[in-house]
């Protein structure tokens, strides 16, 4: 876990988010939506995306999607409070409010 | 969701009004016969005789109808009614020697002692046609002319028999398939509020959420960094002992609400997977064993390898949420059986009590959130409300059957 990428429309679960990984040793890039994540992504080459699923704009599981094409070896983790969407295969889906431990752990 | 059994449609008026109506045409055909028949003796052979009766039985008819039938009954009235004209007009055929007019009153009065359908209606219709063959045999009456009179009478009243089974059995059929659109309207319309609570409820725990979940961070991130300072002043010191873990405990029930909420707005994010049923409701009623309090038991009958797709953990709440509320509802003891079976197509769950059961208006509100019949502080109202909505997820559906003092036993189905 060295590069991580946070991707979350609402700044206090970013920050929160940034210091978990932080704190953890990462190195973690935030961005407010899923087209900003995209502007970061190629050059930052992240080796874990967490992503919110409802933002403005495009998806988190469609950025996911875009994520694990361009780097399938990335650890793909989607935050959400909706349970009806398909969230693809090996994207871990986990519940809001997350369990930091459990956060972590999905992340490693 | 129980429809009372009194939904039926009872019509008290019915037959003495239909009485009343029959006595006037009655009369009117009574009337005109007594005048044939006056006319055609003559006045040497009892014309007047005959007359004199036939005005006395529409006296008579008259009181029955009116005054006797408000005061005793009405069955009481026809069985007086049905004496008099025996009487009667029994002595206008005896008098005009059986004329043939005279036997036409035999028919006409069994048919009206026949209807309407009352406790007693054949009874009478029997003791009318023994009288009147008695009193021809006694009189000179022919017997071809009564075979053939009592012949008419008997069909004329088991056709009338046939028309009010008929009617009766119309009534019965609309009675049944208004109980039964009356369930179904009831049932779309609990649907249709728990599907408007069920939105309302997902936007609120989506909204409540969000802020919730950097909250929860936050709080949990600062109680550790507080631990990890070595010399706290006693500023301080307390929100590390006291207020944070009360703060973080206060956290916890805000989001289990707000999980429970989006349990029964059916959106929970978590991913289906193969479930062996069996064992999650065996594993449930497990750990509600160790819930059990005096005079309290719980049976189960748990078939064996029933398995689905679907959420195990919410499938175990489910079972955990009806035992834990059948429980608390026995407060003077009893059992809950719970029995988990294969009906056909699908995977059938029973949990039945023998508690005090629930009247309509309770049970027409037990899915909704935050609907509660326990004392404040012991339960929000959101398990059944997590059971409706984890149920439904599974494309399940659950019905409820009790009563006051008959216990309450939920049957969930859902699809294997």
């Amino acid at each position: 876990m060295s590069r991580v990428l946070l991707v979350d429309d609402e700044p206090g679960v970013l920050n929160a988010l940034a210091r978990l990984f932080t704190r953890g040793g990462a190195e973690v890039r935030t961005a407010p939506s899923a087209e900003a994540a995209l502007a970061i992504l190629d050059g930052f080459a992240p080796d874990v995306v967490v992503s919110d699923h409802r933002m403005a704009g495009m998806t988190g599981v469609e950025l996911l999607r875009v994520v694990g094409a361009r780097f399938p070896a990335a650890r793909r983790v989607l935050l959400s409070g909706y349970v009806d969407i398909d969230v693809g295969d090996d994207v871990v889906l986990m519940a809001k409010p997350y369990v930091a431990a459990e956060l972590l752990a999905a992340c490693r | 969701m129980t429809v009372p059994a009194s939904a039926t449609f009872p019509l008290p008026d019915q037959p003495v009004r239909q009485a009343r109506q029959l006595f006037i045409v009655a009369n009117l055909f009574a009337t005109v016969t007594f005048a044939a028949l006056a006319t055609d003796l003559g006045a040497d052979r009892g014309a007047w005789t005959v007359t004199g009766l036939g005005a006395l039985d529409a006296i008579g008819n008259l009181l029955v109808t009116t005054w006797a039938m408000a005061r005793i009954g009405y069955r009481r009235a026809e069985d007086v009614r049905a004496g008099f004209n025996l009487v009667v007009l029994g002595a206008v055929a005896w008098i005009s020697h059986w004329h043939f007019l005279a036997w036409l009153f035999v028919p006409f009065a069994t048919s009206l002692a026949g209807v309407p359908k009352a406790p007693g209606g054949g009874l009478r219709v029997a003791a009318l046609l023994v009288g009147f063959a008695a009193l021809a045999l006694a009189t000179g009456g022919g017997h071809t002319e009564l075979a053939a009179f009592a012949g008419l009478s008997l069909f004329g009243y088991l056709v009338i028999r046939a028309h009010l089974d008929f009617a009766e059995r119309m009534l019965a059929e609309r009675d049944e398939t208004l109980v039964a659109l009356t369930r179904a309207q009831e049932l779309a319309l609990s649907r249709d509020r728990l599907a408007s609570i069920g939105r309302l409820a997902a936007g609120i725990a989506h909204e409540i959420n969000n802020p919730m979940c950097f909250v929860t961070a936050n709080v949990d991130d600062l109680l550790t960094d507080l631990r990890a300072e070595p010399a706290l002043s006693p500023r301080l010191a307390p929100y590390r002992d006291d207020i944070l873990p009360e703060t973080q405990s206060g956290i916890a029930r805000v989001n289990s609400i707000a999980a429970d909420l989006r349990r029964f707005a059916r959106g929970e994010p978590a991913v289906l997977a193969d479930v062996d049923l069996s064992d999650e409701i065996a594993a449930a009623v497990r750990i509600a064993r160790t819930q059990l309090r005096p005079r309290q038991a719980l049976a189960a009958s748990i078939a064996p390898d029933l398995r689905l797709h679907g959420l195990a953990r919410q499938l175990g709440q489910v079972t955990l949420n009806l035992i834990g509320n059948a429980l608390d509802a026995m407060v003077d003891g009893g059992t809950v059986t719970v029995t988990l079976a294969r009906q056909g197509d699908a995977i059938e769950l029973v949990v039945a009590d023998d508690g005090p059961g629930m009247s309509p208006e309770v049970q027409a509100h037990i899915f909704e959130p935050f609907f509660t019949t326990k004392p404040p502080g012991q339960g929000v109202g959101l398990g059944l409300a997590v059971v409706h909505g984890v149920v439904t997820a599974h494309r399940g559906q659950i019905d409820v059957d009790s009563a006051p003092g008959r216990g309450a036993r939920f049957t969930i189905r859902l699809p294997a």
